[in-house]
Formats: C-alpha cells, sequence, structure tokens
C-alpha cells in the first residue's frame, strides 16, 4: 500500500500561503515589499507543490517506508513489529483541508505522517492495525 | 512468604527527606536547645515513616530451586497500592549494598521490567541472607575479573568531563599568578586594590576545587569498578562491581539490545577499552547503562563479548567505510584554525588562548581518529556503526530486531558525491541516536536490500 498528501491539503496550503503574503503586501503598501511578496508567494506555491509531491510512503510486509524533503532528502524505515501504538489526529480544519495525521509510535521515538486525505489515513491505520494481527 | 520490610526500609524513608531534619538539627547543635515546635516536622516524619514501615508487605514466592519467583508488595497509609511481578517479567535484578545498608545487614533490591517508568518497577529493603537466597546466584561459569591496573587508568582518563577540570586548573591558577602580577604593578587606589586583591585567592581556590573535581571524579569511578567481574548462568549476565557499594547485577540476556565500545582518547592512547550493554528496562533510575567490560585491552573485550553474549560476535566484516572527511574533522578544524590566528596574533590574552587552542587541537584529533574508524556494517543478526560523538569514539553492535527506525538523510552535496548520512534509533535507549555520516548511498542500498 502507497500513500501520499492528499490533493486538497496541497490547495489548503497554496491558499494559506498566498493569503499570508497578500495580507503582508497589502498591510505594508510598499513597492519593494510587493515585488519581494510577490516573489515569495510565487516560490511558495511552487515549493508547496514540489513538497508535497516529494511526499512518499509504503507499506510492505515487514516495513513502513516514507520518502520526502526537497532539498535534503530523507528516507526513513521502520519496522511493523517496532510500533508500538498508532494514532490519528484530525485538525480543526479537516473540512476545508481534508488533512489528518497518522503518528506512528515505536520505542525510540515516534514517525510522523502529516497532511494525509482522511481517507488515506484510515485506510493506512485500518492496514497496518491488520499486520499487527 | 509475608513478611514485612527490613529496618533499612525505615532508615532510608527518614534520610529521603534530609532537608526536613538537617536544619534543625544543626541548629540544635551549634545554637542554644530548639523549642519543642521547631522538632514538630521531624516528629512527624518519624511517625509518618514508622507508619508507612509497618503497614508495608512483602509477599515473595520461590520457586522450586529457591529462586525468586514472584513478588507482591502492598505499601502505603492513606493511599494503599500492591504491585505484583512475575521473575519471567523482570529484565533486570539489582541487589546494592552500600556501607549503610551493610551495617544495617540489609540489601537494596531493584527489579525492572523493559517498561517506561522513571524509576525502577519493585523496591525492595529486605534481609542480607534473604536477598542472597532469591537473587544472588552464584553463576556456573567462572567469572572474569577486570584488571586493576587498567581500572585506574580508566579511573583517571576515562571521563572527558574530569580530565577536562584537570586541564582548565593550571589555567586558573596561572590567571590567579598573572592577575596578581598586574595589581601590584596597576592597580594603585585602595578601593581598587581591595576589590581587585580578593580575585586571585578566588581564582585559586577554583583551580584547586577543579583539581579536587577530578580526583573526586576518579576515586568514585575507581571504586565502583574495582572488584568488577562479569560471567553468564543460562540466559542471564551476571554483574559485580563496586568496593563500598557492591552491587550485583543479574540480566536477561534476550534484553539485551545493543552492544557499545566507548573510547575517550586518552583511553586510545593507553589501549585501555570499556564496553557497555543496553538492556531494555535496566538503569532508569540513575540513566546509567550496564557496564560489560569495565577496563580491558582489545583482545580481551572481544573475548569478553564472545564469551557473554555470543549473539553480538556475529560483527560484519565488509563494513561501508566513510567518505567525507570534512563532514567529521571540518567544524573542528576551523576552530583550530581561529584558535591558531588569535595564538599568532596575541588578540586575547595568550594563555587563554593556548588553552582554547589545545582544547580544539584535541577535538581535531579525536574527530580524525573517528574518521578513519567510522562505518556502517549489518549482517543477517546484527547492525554495527562507528562514529564519533562529542570527545568520544563509539563502536555501537545493534540487534536487527532492536532497531526500530532508520532514517537516510541526502543533502544536495552528498546527493551529488552518491554519499548519505544513516541514523539508527535502537529498542531501549529512548531518544538517544547512532548517526555514521558520509557513507555511500549505493552501498547502503545493497547491505539493505532485505528491508
Amino acid at each position: 500500500m502507497t500513500f501520499t498528501i492528499g490533493t486538497r491539503a496541497v490547495w489548503f496550503i497554496r491558499t494559506v500561503t498566498t493569503v499570508s503574503v497578500v495580507t503582508v503586501a497589502v498591510v505594508v503598501r510598499e513597492r519593494w515589499t510587493t515585488v519581494v511578496c510577490a516573489i515569495l508567494g510565487t516560490a511558495l506555491w511552487q515549493l508547496a507543490a514540489l513538497i508535497c509531491r516529494r511526499f512518499y510512503g509504503l507499506v510492505s510486509d515487514t516495513t513502513v517506508r516514507l520518502r520526502y524533503g526537497v532539498l535534503w532528502k530523507c528516507e526513513t524505515i521502520v519496522p511493523l513489529s517496532a510500533i508500538r501504538s498508532i494514532e490519528q489526529w484530525i485538525p480543526p480544519f479537516a473540512r476545508f483541508s481534508d488533512t489528518c495525521m497518522v503518528i506512528l509510535r515505536f520505542a525510540g521515538g515516534n514517525l510522523r505522517l502529516p497532511l494525509l486525505s482522511e481517507q488515506t489515513a484510515t485506510a493506512l491505520v485500518e492496514r497496518l492495525q491488520q499486520k499487527e494481527k | 512468604m509475608t513478611c514485612r520490610p527490613h529496618l533499612s526500609y525505615a532508615v532510608y524513608g527518614i534520610a529521603r527527606f534530609w532537608w526536613i531534619w538537617l536544619f534543625p538539627l544543626w541548629r540544635s547543635v551549634t545554637a542554644k536547645p530548639l523549642p519543642l515546635r521547631e522538632w514538630l516536622p521531624i516528629l512527624v516524619l518519624l511517625t509518618y515513616t514508622i507508619f508507612r514501615f509497618f503497614r508495608c508487605r512483602y509477599c515473595l514466592q520461590e520457586s522450586k530451586d529457591g529462586n525468586f519467583h514472584s513478588v507482591e508488595v502492598r505499601q502505603g497509609i492513606w493511599l494503599r497500592h500492591t504491585t505484583h511481578l512475575c521473575a519471567e517479567d523482570a529484565a533486570s535484578v539489582e541487589v546494592e549494598c552500600t556501607p549503610l545498608l551493610w551495617l544495617l545487614g540489609g540489601r537494596r533490591v531493584r527489579i525492572s521490567t523493559t517498561g517506561l517508568r522513571r524509576r525502577a518497577d519493585v523496591l525492595l529493603y529486605l534481609s542480607r541472607s534473604h536477598a542472597k537466597r532469591l537473587f544472588v546466584t552464584e553463576p556456573s561459569t567462572p567469572r572474569e575479573r577486570g584488571s586493576v591496573w587498567r581500572i585506574v587508568v580508566f579511573a583517571l582518563s576515562g571521563s572527558n568531563a574530569a580530565v577536562g577540570l584537570l586541564s582548565v586548573s593550571p589555567l586558573l591558577r596561572q590567571m590567579a599568578r598573572s592577575l596578581r602580577d598586574f595589581i601590584t604593578q596597576t592597580v594603585t587606589d585602595t578601593t581598587g586594590n581591595r576589590v581587585w586583591t580578593t580575585l586571585p585567592p578566588l581564582l585559586q581556590t577554583g583551580g584547586m576545587l577543579l583539581l579536587a573535581g577530578w580526583a573526586f571524579s576518579a576515586i568514585r569511578t575507581f571504586l565502583r569498578y574495582v572488584g568488577f567481574s562479569a560471567a553468564r548462568t543460562n540466559d542471564h549476565l551476571c554483574l559485580r562491581s563496586g568496593w563500598f557499594t557492591r552491587r550485583d547485577i543479574r540480566i536477561d540476556c534476550d534484553k539485551v539490545m545493543a552492544f557499545e565500545v566507548r573510547q575517550t582518547l586518552m583511553m586510545r592512547i593507553l589501549q585501555v577499552y570499556t564496553a557497555v550493554v543496553t538492556a531494555a528496562g535496566y538503569g532508569r533510575d540513575v540513566g546509567a547503562r550496564p557496564v560489560l567490560v569495565a577496563a580491558a585491552d582489545r583482545g580481551t573485550m572481544y573475548r569478553e563479548r564472545y564469551r557473554l553474549l555470543p549473539s553480538f560476535s556475529d560483527t560484519p566484516c565488509d563494513g561501508i567505510t566513510c567518505h567525507a572527511p570534512f563532514s567529521y574533522i571540518g567544524m573542528p578544524l576551523l576552530t583550530f584554525a581561529v584558535w591558531g590566528m588569535t595564538v599568532l596574533k596575541g588578540v586575547w590574552w595568550r594563555p587563554l588562548s593556548i588553552f582554547g587552542l589545545f582544547l580544539c587541537a584535541w577535538w581535531l584529533l579525536v574527530r580524525i581518529l573517528g574518521f578513519q574508524q567510522a562505518g556502517y556494517g549489518r549482517t543477517d543478526t546484527v547492525t554495527q556503526l562507528s562514529y564519533p560523538r562529542g570527545l568520544a569514539l563509539h563502536r555501537v553492535t545493534i540487534l536487527n530486531r532492536a532497531v526500530d527506525c532508520l532514517t537516510v538523510i541526502r543533502n544536495p552535496w552528498q546527493r551529488y558525491r552518491g554519499l548519505c548520512t544513516v541514523r539508527v534509533r535502537c529498542f531501549g535507549e529512548k531518544h538517544r541516536q547512532h548517526r555514521v555520516k558520509g557513507i555511500s548511498y549505493e552501498k547502503w542500498q545493497k547491505k539493505n536490500t532485505l528491508l
């Protein structure tokens, strides 16, 4: 089973960053600040999509693998036997963003899987619980 | 068998609240006799401890061969709580004998499981004979004892912080001498003289205190590990150590997750090795990990590892070495260069600059040695990582089943060179991570195809 960040989450992040940048530009109302905000807004718009595209996870028979990162590429591998508990967190704005966070806790720490769609998160939790049994 | 705890339970119960009774006691000795109301906290504490002692019960069950089978502890005055624990759930058992316990004829027994509580699951105060019969088993194989000379060397050089105190001490004393010369030549007014003349004795005293700190650390380490011996019986490791405070530790071998060899630079020069193990559930009280080999040469250490923990002897012979020297020595080299410039240009006070240069040289040397031995290896049963951390060199062997999380990180420069950084988290080590930088990503992938 594979999982990635949901499409609606990408648009939610894009919207939030654009609104923030536009708010700063409107409040400051200075020419160079507007130019900088425009460049920054464009860069963040593309970066959000790139970050979400580079987030990729896989649940195999023995491990959970997660790949993420744009400049610093990270790959995390957690054996299924090491997972002690699974948490699913739903934020208050989930209705608009369709985002959930799944936390896999093991003895040495935890692995956070943010911005999954609710359907994906539920399917992932069910799959992990089946493997535990 | 149901019994009361040993008298030492009450004594340590009172000693735990030393901050209540110490001040009135000191005042009664040094000043006129205190009124009764000032003795009230002590009387309340004594009454509470005595009540707790009489209300506490141990129910110890023995197995057919006379060893510990299970225990039930009932204690508390207002809030009564009962703890049950079986021998098969116990990951480690520690029997401790401090000088006070020896005087009272008692022993303190800590039984820990592999849970996440900060303290031991069960703490018992038993008589000497009772504790020895139930918890101390002499192993069938002979105990291997540590060499006293090597333990002395380990005590003198095993702690980087203690050696640091030793090297800062002459610096402070030199500062005191320089300041005294400066004051006599330059400061002439009475007030300034009065202020400045207090500094040299303070610095001198500071230097002596640091020297005393190093000596205290060395003596403490020596007393902790002199008489150290290790043996294995069936599925348990039996460790014994200490002179003033004797500890008999029994650890379930199945709960040993990692074997780590640690060396400071001084230990490397003197060819002394120390090995500790990570045993899930042990050491939560004090945060320490059990020492398997206190101080030995290389051959003895590996022989002991094979004898006591053969599952950790299957070490990889074709490990991946490190190809990025600057990831290890970059920062020390830079700071060494900066301090070298301050010495050459005379920017700061010269003894301080030389001391800083010496510290950076020490750090650089550790990192160079660490880079030479840094690497990653993996077999069917164990994963081995070698890396420098701080001012010490580490070589960790972890059981594959104990590896909780493996993270591989590649920054843009590492991606260009085909390298990566591997970070491993292990069961039983809480948030501690083992990290090796600058190894080949392609080779790492080939070694971990089963993941």
